[in-house]
């Protein structure tokens, strides 16, 4: 069938043969939906991993996605074709979901949500709770740290310590260089333990260290 | 600086806990949501006419390709899962005939000869004792013209006899029809498809009773019964295939005549929503509305396969007056829905407006 799944069993689709994809977006640039559906079918569940992964949220993941289409069909007959169809569409829904976490700005908001994920952790003690539940409420701590973090940090973060990327992959997705990435996501690391330590997730690393 | 094993072992959990999410949920694409919001940010550059293009595609998976995913997967689990219910199934008739429980696999159907007789036989008498209520309702069905009476069966949905019967039947497991061949489907459609007057059967014979008869005629009697069991499982089947070739080669009203056949036939439900599926798409394909299909559908299948569509496509076409409160309904009634996101927008979007 030529699909993929990948660990996590999200069926990835086979990205299209190089000449489809480019006789594909010459229709849909021409108007024709036939071959816009073709390619939205294509690229659909790796635009929906990616958003997922730097949201961390289902249901707003869908939303943003939805638009990350709607504004890619919408900008297709400017889409020059100097990166792959796949980056493009990476982009827009990065540039989406920037604009999303720029509306939801408030240092308040971030800091109501840690105080309760610092609750969270105080829960997680409790010996009755599943690993299930915990590994969600971890979930959500480290989401709320992201929320607290740089767009610049979050991003490589996500990119490259939960979605898996390669360095080279996450920065040419990110539009910088691979040792740019490496310095913002090994950043990101040492705020986001920092905070993990504060909330009681982790032991400090001195601990650890000696 | 990033060796740290505690730290990646607690974000280890944060993406298995996303991986497990994706895997619930790995998002449904809605092509005609994309297209009309992008028609709202550009009307210039998608025009209401690419709009009007996409809504006629089919929401709705073809069942062709959804029995095509489903034989491509190797789910075990699911297997699993049909089998025992199959067994469930197989016990419940059993008891009901007062027969031992249908063997599954193909070593233990080589039971002694006596023991397939006896069962034969017990299942025979019990048809008999029914087959006049059969055969009625059937010549009643059979005698209906679908081109006369096009929507016959649309209008006179039986959800009640159909959800109670569903149960019985361990349906809700079989909705997703597992893709087996004419000749398995109808070997095993007679022990799982007890029809609900098999209740009213007198006590069956013991087997003893039933041995004392001349082989030979009981084995034609047996092919017999048997022919009469397979015979609504095999047509149902046929129908299906002069419909798919008849929508292949074009002859698409026949096609859906054959459809609204299988519907109008099948009383357990599993082929009549898969014709269902199979009109949604053909319907479309055909510029024709499905608003009427869906309604029935849902009529008749309240929580079926493609209740999710059916509704969502309701609420789209639903007038501005009436969008809040379909969308409202579709929320209460179907909370895990494709569309929920849709839902809250438009009813946000409309009660922002002002529309009621």
């Amino acid at each position: 069938m030529g699909g993929t799944t990948r660990p996590g069993g999200v069926p990835k689709r086979a990205p299209l043969p190089i000449g489809d994809e480019a006789s594909l977006l010459a229709r849909a640039r021409s108007g024709e939906m036939q071959a816009w559906a073709s390619l939205y079918q294509t690229h659909f569940p790796r635009i929906f991993r990616h958003v997922r992964y730097l949201t961390g949220d289902t249901d707003l993941t869908e939303e943003l996605v939805q638009e990350s289409f709607a504004r890619a069909l919408v900008k297709l007959p400017s889409f020059d074709g100097r990166a792959t169809l796949s980056t493009w569409l990476h982009g827009i829904a990065l540039n989406i979901v920037r604009n999303h976490w720029r509306s939801l700005r408030s240092t308040e908001t971030a800091h109501e949500r840690l105080h309760r994920m610092n609750i969270a952790s105080e829960a997680a003690q409790a010996p009755m709770i599943d690993d299930t539940h915990l590994c969600r409420k971890k979930a959500e701590a480290v989401y709320a740290i992201l929320e607290t973090l740089p767009e610049h940090l979050r991003e490589a973060f996500v990119l490259r310590d939960l979605e898996g990327n390669t360095p080279a992959e996450a920065a040419a997705l990110l539009g910088i260089s691979a040792g740019n990435l490496s310095v913002r996501a090994s950043r990101a690391r040492e705020r986001i333990r920092k905070e993990l330590e504060r909330l009681g997730w982790l032991a400090p690393r001195t601990e650890t260290a000696s | 600086m990033n060796d740290d094993p505690e730290l990646d072992a607690l974000l280890g959990d944060v993406t298995q806990t996303i991986e497990d999410d994706l895997e619930a949920n790995v998002g449904v694409p809605d092509l005609l949501a994309v297209v009309e919001r992008a028609h709202r940010m550009d009307a210039s550059v998608v025009p209401q006419d690419a709009v009007d293009e996409v809504s006629t595609y089919a929401s709705v998976i073809s069942l062709g390709q959804a029995r095509r995913l489903r034989q491509s997967r190797n789910d075990e689990a699911f297997d699993g899962i049909v089998r025992e219910v199959r067994g469930h199934v197989d016990q419940d008739i059993a008891r009901a005939l007062g027969t031992a429980p249908r063997a599954e696999s193909p070593q233990q159907t080589e039971a002694p000869w006596y023991r397939k007789w006896a069962v034969v036989s017990v299942a025979a008498v019990a048809l008999l004792s029914i087959g006049v209520g059969i055969g009625v309702l059937q010549s009643t069905l059979l005698s209906e013209s679908p081109a006369d009476q096009p929507n016959a069966v649309l209008h006179s949905p039986r959800p009640d006899d159909e959800e109670t019967a569903r149960f019985k039947r361990g349906d809700s497991v079989n909705r997703e029809r597992p893709a087996v061949s004419p000749e398995t489907r109808t070997s095993q459609e007679p022990t799982q498809e007890p029809s609900p007057e098999a209740d009213t059967t007198p006590a069956p014979k013991q087997p003893d009773q039933v041995l004392g008869k001349k082989s030979r005629k009981k084995s034609r009697d047996n092919r017999q019964r048997t022919a009469l069991n397979e015979t609504h499982a095999q047509k149902l089947d046929r129908l299906e295939r002069e419909a798919n070739g008849a929508w292949k080669s074009g002859r698409h009203a026949d096609a859906a005549s054959t459809y609204r056949k299988i519907i109008k036939l099948d009383r357990r439900g599993s082929w009549a929503q898969s014709a269902y599926g199979e009109l949604f798409t053909l319907q479309r394909q055909r510029g024709k509305s499905v608003v009427a299909l869906w309604r029935s559908y849902l009529a008749r299948f309240p929580k079926g396969r493609f209740a999710d569509d059916a509704s969502a496509g309701l609420c789209r076409r639903a007038s501005a007056t009436e969008k809040v409160t379909c969308w409202t309904k579709y929320l209460d009634s179907i909370q895990e829905g494709s569309f929920r996101q849709q839902a809250r927008r438009e009813i946000e979007q409309h009660t922002a407006e002002g529309t009621p």
